[in-house]
């Protein structure tokens, strides 16, 4: 079953992202206590605290005696930890959910699943156990509700799966996945791996709305005539043709020696804009 | 043939913003251990394809790999001894905008010990540091 710890946590007035940024430098976590019958309530807890709790919690379950200090009176309400905000970087708690529950009433969430055993497909065959589901949709009293739900996967073939169905859930725990819902499988290995091929240059993917003009730019380019002013630039249909094929005649006069002046030649080439682009 | 999208809008981008932290994409969400980085990049399609190709040699047909970030921002360049203008470059390769904070790789399935010498291999083709996370 669910640890439950005891935690302080003190109600807090400061919100927003300033504020709260600031009580973090304090050593405190920000947090929120919810729940279906009372309002939310905006809380801190002490980092180390939290820390420890969430240490030593096995699934992701974890049920807290909360108790809440205002004004000096502490009121306990009995919580599960919803949700643990970290930073993707630093790793450091930002924001912690608490989700008030009833202790005489039914309450839903959800449960991490565990496989025991080593498949006989993956000890034989080469095969790898695959989690289908990582938790399991649950309704239990508080006092039932378990850390993990361990699955025993030791017959497992190759091709084969565990489904929720074929479960047997702890006592006053119901499932409430859909029963032919699978939850582990044991897939074949992985395919030989195929070396890529050859280090082509990147390659031109399909620009969406884009007519093609391919027959027409391309025949352009071929020959190194200039294209009609002002028309649009063919883009990736006209410049493949035009990069992979050898430098027409009037296209190589067209292109301007390095550090010459322009040559008078280059004037109508300067007109085809998009076709006179050195590559 | 390199990682690359199917379809494209615009053939070309500008080079875009890649400030600020990875928040989506920031924890191992399907295998058990990932590579997450901690600098800020364009990861190119033949870093990503490095990687791929020195983590499955060393996983050795074992375990599930995941590539989770796809090169889907087309890079132009200017060819060398070019003068500047007449218009932007050609698309010179694809990358993936990668922050700190990222997962990019993970992997299910095997053990610890080969996920994390396997990671080592692949940070080693890639131009940013890295860490090694398992899943929360």
């Amino acid at each position: 079953m669910a640890k439950q710890v005891q935690l302080k946590a003190k109600t807090r007035t400061e919100t927003g992202r300033g504020p709260v940024k600031r009580l973090r430098s304090t050593g405190v976590v920000p947090g929120v206590v919810y729940g279906r019958n009372t309002k939310p309530l905006s809380v801190t807890v002490d980092i180390e605290e939290l820390g420890d709790v969430l240490a030593h919690a096995i699934g992701g379950n974890v049920l807290v005696d909360l108790k809440v200090e205002t004004d000096g009176k502490t009121v306990e309400r009995l919580a599960l930890i919803q949700e643990v905000q970290h930073h993707p970087v630093r790793d450091e708690v930002l924001h912690v959910d608490f989700r008030e529950v009833s202790a005489t009433e039914k309450m839903r969430t959800t449960v991490a699943v565990r496989p025991v055993g080593e498949p006989a497909g993956v000890k034989t065959g080469g095969g790898t156990l695959e989690f289908v589901v990582r938790e399991l949709n649950v309704e239990c009293l508080p006092k039932d509700l378990p850390d993990v739900i361990e699955i025993n996967v030791e017959q497992l073939e190759i091709g084969q799966s565990v489904n929720v169905g074929s479960l047997t859930p702890p006592a006053g725990v119901t499932l409430l996945d859909p029963k032919e819902r699978a939850v582990f499988t044991v897939a074949a290995p992985m395919a030989e791996e195929v070396e890529a091929t050859a280090e082509a240059g990147p390659g031109e993917p399909e620009v969406i709305g884009e007519k093609k003009e391919e027959g027409e730019e391309g025949e352009a380019a071929a020959d190194g005539k200039p294209a009609a002013p002002g028309k649009p630039e063919a883009g990736k249909a006209e410049a493949k043709p035009a990069a992979g094929a050898a430098p027409a005649k009037g296209a190589a006069a067209a292109a301007p020696a390095k550090g010459a002046a322009p040559a008078a030649g280059a004037k109508p080439a300067a007109a085809a804009k998009p076709e006179a682009k050195k590559k | 043939m390199p990682l690359m999208p199917m379809r494209v809008k615009h053939r070309k981008q500008q080079r875009g913003n890649r400030a600020g932290t990875a928040w989506r994409g920031a924890s191992v969400s399907f295998g058990d251990y990932g590579l997450q980085a901690l600098e800020r990049d364009w990861i190119t399609a033949t870093q990503i394809e490095a990687c791929r190709v020195t983590l499955s040699r060393h996983m050795k047909r074992r375990g599930k790999l995941w590539i989770r970030i796809f090169p889907d921002k087309p890079i132009s360049g200017r060819p060398p001894e070019t003068r500047m203008g007449k218009g932007k470059g050609n698309v010179e390769f694809w990358a993936a905008v990668v922050r700190p904070g990222n997962v990019m790789f993970e992997m299910g399935g095997v053990t610890e010990q080969l996920a994390r010498e396997s990671f080592r291999l692949a940070a080693a083709k890639l131009p940013i540091k890295t860490r090694f996370v398992k899943r929360k």
